[in-house]
């Protein structure tokens, strides 16, 4: 692989890893129905 | 024409904080707009606070001056603060339901004295910021109004200034998700006007890798020769990604973007408006940066390079579409710059005057209020015009230096305070005093003393390390004020209103969007930028 490739890949693939991450954060925090409690 | 636009942008700024200013009645109104915010106003908000003429002016410089590569590095770190941020920090400053970030710090550690330092630290750091914003606008203004400097500095000081005094938060809000379409327009479609006039993607790559000026500028480490002021392909490579985990932590934590989340109708607003704000900085930022180093291939010698784009609006674009740009680029200047004038004001206003006076805990009117708060922003704004007036102009470094104070005074403390229950006044005293403190020395002595530091030093890592050695040094031998202690437990919680399942969808909708968004940029970076390059300067560069 290029660099030139590697850095598009990267600027592709850092957000949608931290968008990834943090939907799962939020499944977990808010996933949860009120009358569960 | 150019002219014309730029005074349709003045007028539009002023009637919008004439209209909007009539139905400011109480603080709630005035600096977090009621708290009713939906998420293209926060988001509208995020992101016009965020670019300035730091972003169109400064940045965009850099990329012209040959390192577009770089920029893209850096921010595809910077962009994940949004949505890191508001998971880590955000969320609960709005559970706190305080009426600033100084004044949650205040609540969570139970001390009036550290909420007016860090009120003082919004005063002198976002003044400093707006000293370079309003820098970038007057270069503005005077370059298009053909007016001296100091008039172009008048003018535009006392169109924000008075915008502010009469809009208040909302105005802001309401403005800043306006200015907010204009300049993505003014990004998107001219940039890509300028990629076309150069004969499309690949011609285009094909002009820019023979530019022979800014050789390599197009590689991962930007330009080598004579102009690589950034140093060795490694330190670019080291500074790129120090400075994205740094601008990651300011949009995390930063007053100018965190205090956004206390305007929101609920968290999901919260979380929502983090990823479009991510999208639509890391869509932008392609067109600038590549666009922005596109403008060599009609004129390789702008200087100052910070008016590389005005000149492309005035030069290479097309006439409606130049004056979108240059309009675009002045409501980025005046959208940011009215959000950090409201936030100096606001936190002279609630977090440091009352602790100067020893007024705290005295109830004080809604109109008393308004009035100390608009008394502050004014006197705030003259002391910024006379720096500004006297300062050489230096719009990226000056931006630079005083967002990073927030990056190494709030961030550590902030994110360490919502995850410990252990930590004590004095501790967080410390930290955020030892890391504004450390990089506003070094960062002062490195561009105006002299001092060289290697590129693995960099001053605002060295005030991160410090923040956190500080942080806990002074934690040492203290116990946390029990209060605060409270405070935490009680903002921990999710509240029940934000766990509906009808909820949750429409933010996995807006997840989903925004990862579709970074999908197809992978691939038009690839198609239209990588492949070119690479069939250009070889498979090893």
């Amino acid at each position: 692989m290029s660099p030139a490739i590697a850095v598009a890949v990267y600027y592709g693939l850092i957000p949608l890893a931290v968008i990834t991450v943090s939907w799962l954060i939020v499944r977990r925090d808010y996933g949860t129905r009120p009358e569960a409690d | 024409m150019f002219a014309a636009g730029v005074i349709a942008s003045f007028v539009l700024y002023l009637v919008i904080g004439a209209v909007v200013g009539r139905k400011v009645k109480t603080r709630s109104d005035y600096y977090v707009a009621g708290r009713n915010a939906p998420t293209l106003l926060v988001a509208g908000t995020l992101v016009a606070s965020f670019l300035s003429t730091v972003s169109f002016m400064g940045e965009l410089g850099f990329s012209y001056d040959g390192f577009p590569v770089v920029m893209l590095i850096l921010t595809a770190l910077n962009i994940s603060g949004y949505v890191l941020g508001v998971l880590a920090f955000g969320r609960y400053l709005r559970r706190s339901e305080a009426l600033t970030v100084p004044e949650f710090f205040g609540r969570r550690f139970d001390s009036p004295g550290l909420q007016a330092v860090a009120g003082l630290m919004v005063v002198a750091g976002i003044g400093l910021y707006l000293v370079a914003v309003t820098q970038g606008l007057s270069l503005v203004v005077a370059q298009l109004l053909d007016v001296p400097e100091w008039s172009a500095l008048v003018i535009v000081w006392a169109a924000y200034t008075v915008f502010t005094l009469m809009s208040g938060t909302k105005g802001v809000m309401i403005n800043d998700t306006i200015m907010f379409g204009i300049f993505m327009i003014a990004g998107v479609v001219g940039m890509s006007w300028i990629i076309g006039e150069a004969g499309g993607p690949g011609a285009a790559v094909a002009a820019m890798t023979a530019i022979e000026s800014k050789p390599d500028a197009l590689t991962w480490h930007g330009v080598t020769g004579p102009g690589a002021y950034m140093g060795s392909p490694t330190e670019v490579l080291v500074w790129a990604l120090t400075l994205g985990v740094v601008w990651a932590t300011v949009v995390a934590v930063s007053p100018w973007q965190s205090s956004r989340y206390l305007m929101a109708r609920n968290e999901h607003v919260c979380l929502r408006s983090g990823f479009v704000a991510m999208g639509a900085v890391g869509v932008l930022y392609v067109f600038l940066t590549l666009g922005g180093f596109a403008i060599n291939i009609f004129n390789p010698d702008i200087r100052p390079s910070e008016i590389a784009f005005i000149w492309a609006a005035q030069n290479v674009l097309p006439t409606a579409l130049g004056v979108v740009a240059v309009t675009g680029i002045v409501a980025a200047g005046l959208s940011s710059a009215a959000a950090f004038l409201s936030l100096i004001g606001f936190s002279a206003a609630h977090d440091v005057l009352p602790w100067l006076t020893r007024r705290r805990g005295t109830p004080v009117d809604d109109a008393s209020a308004l009035r100390t708060s608009r008394i502050a922003m004014l006197g705030a704004g003259v002391v910024v015009l006379l720096i500004t007036f006297w300062s050489p102009p230096a719009v990226l470094t000056i931006g630079y230096f005083a967002a990073t104070l927030f990056a190494a005074a709030w961030g550590p403390v902030a994110i360490w305070c919502i995850r410990s229950a252990r930590l004590s006044t004095r501790a967080a005293m410390a930290g955020m005093i030892a890391g504004f403190g450390t990089v506003a020395v070094l960062n002062g002595l490195v561009e105006f003393g002299g001092l060289d530091l290697p590129v693995w030093a960099d001053p605002v890592l060295i005030g991160f390390t410090a923040s956190i050695v500080a942080t806990w040094l002074g934690g040492l031998g203290r116990q946390p004020a029990p209060a605060g202690v409270r405070f935490r437990e009680k903002i921990l919680h999710t509240p029940a209103e934000d766990r509906r399942p009808r909820e949750l969808r429409t933010t996995r909708t807006v997840a989903m969007g925004t990862a579709g968004v970074f999908a197809v940029t992978l691939v038009a970076l690839v198609a239209v930028y990588a492949v070119p390059v690479t069939q250009q300067l070889g498979i090893g560069r």
